[in-house]
């Protein structure tokens, strides 16, 4: 895209390389985020318009994927204010409809099923789950470091924040993430004796 | 037992991410503190059950709309594309060969009738007939055998 934006190299098979690798890894990073697969698809499109038309604005001597993630980031976030935005209501208020009883019966709850055909592990479905549950900025650190590979340098300039702050959200949400997926598995343990 | 490790440093620690002397001091400390240890693999527990979760290849159905916005091929690549013996090109390329073949014979070759000249044919009558070789007449009344046998006897 900017590292490749004559016309003569987009038909080119190294081109095409770097869209699948660019693609893939931001398609990994969005499917964490949204937890949602069909979320995430429309999340890298997104991204990828935006970093199309914002393309003179790219550094070269950053890598492609990690710019990328950083516009995926900054429109999750973004339709994240959105949605909280538009869906705030206060549970205390009065239902829509005098048949329902409360706001919690209308609400949906976390969409978790559109992932599960594609977890092939235990482990993967837990770990997944538990992601989901930790606040956006752990969950952010935790999936770039420990799950995309990438250094405390790049995640800062992904989540615009210093490297002592992407170490103190690791920390958190390594140690929130343990706690979550403790309980998941003595749940699922529970259920499976039941 | 020296001050327990700071939670934050701890957990650089098990990244990798912290100075050479720092991170012998860390190990000096866990080699006596239980809690820290504790704490230690407990975080590098979580840390690899992360890292071993899978990586998914972008979609089929996403790949193909990216690819399709973003992957104009040039006229260039387009035309090399053309030109290129593909598994379509080769079998075409035979036809054509061939029609180009049977172009060729059906334009070369004569639409005339073949002319052959009698004259050998119209000498070789005449000489026979002259050697009374040629019956004629009624070829069951004619005394053939005689004339044959005549014949043989002369040229020997």
């Amino acid at each position: 895209m900017a590292e490749k934006n004559s016309s003569e190299q987009s038909g080119s098979p190294d081109y095409e390389t770097l869209l699948q690798r660019c693609a893939d890894k931001a398609y990994n990073f969005a499917l964490r985020l949204s937890g949602n697969s069909v979320e995430a698809q429309d999340m890298v499109q997104e991204a990828f318009a935006r970093a199309f038309e914002h393309r003179n604005k790219y550094d070269p001597s950053r890598p492609l994927d990690a710019w990328i993630n950083k516009i995926l980031f900054n429109l999750y976030i973004d339709a994240q204010r959105r949605y909280e935005k538009r869906h705030s209501v206060s549970l205390d208020s009065p239902p829509p409809t005098e048949n329902d009883s409360s706001w919690s019966d209308i609400l949906p709850g976390p969409d978790r099923e559109p992932i599960d055909f594609m977890m092939k592990s235990e482990n993967e479905k837990i770990v997944h789950e538990a992601l989901q549950t930790l606040p956006l900025h752990y969950r952010t650190a935790v999936t770039l470091f420990d799950i995309e590979g990438r250094s405390y340098e790049e995640i800062g300039k992904i989540m615009g924040c210093g490297i002592g702050t992407v170490s103190s959200r690791l920390h958190q949400g390594r140690l929130l993430l343990k706690k979550v997926i403790s309980k998941l598995e003595k749940h699922g343990e529970v259920a499976r004796r039941d | 037992m020296t001050e327990h490790i700071d939670a934050i440093q701890l957990s650089r620690y098990v990244d990798g991410e912290i100075p050479r002397d720092a991170q012998d001091a860390v190990e000096q400390h866990l080699l006596d503190c239980v809690l820290c240890a504790e704490q230690m693999q407990g975080l590098r527990d979580t840390k690899l059950r992360l890292v071993s979760m899978p990586h998914h290849v972008a979609p089929a159905e996403l790949m193909r709309k990216l690819k399709g916005r973003y992957m104009k091929p040039s006229w260039s690549h387009r035309i090399r594309i053309w030109f290129t013996p593909s598994q379509v090109w080769k079998p075409v390329g035979a036809l054509a060969a061939v029609a180009a073949a049977m172009a060729l014979w059906v334009l070369t070759a004569s639409h005339e009738p073949d002319v052959v000249s009698l004259a050998p044919l119209v000498a070789a009558h005449s000489r026979y007939e002259a050697e009374s070789l040629v019956p004629s007449g009624d070829i069951l009344s004619s005394d053939y055998s005689a004339q044959l046998a005549a014949y043989h006897a002369q040229i020997r």
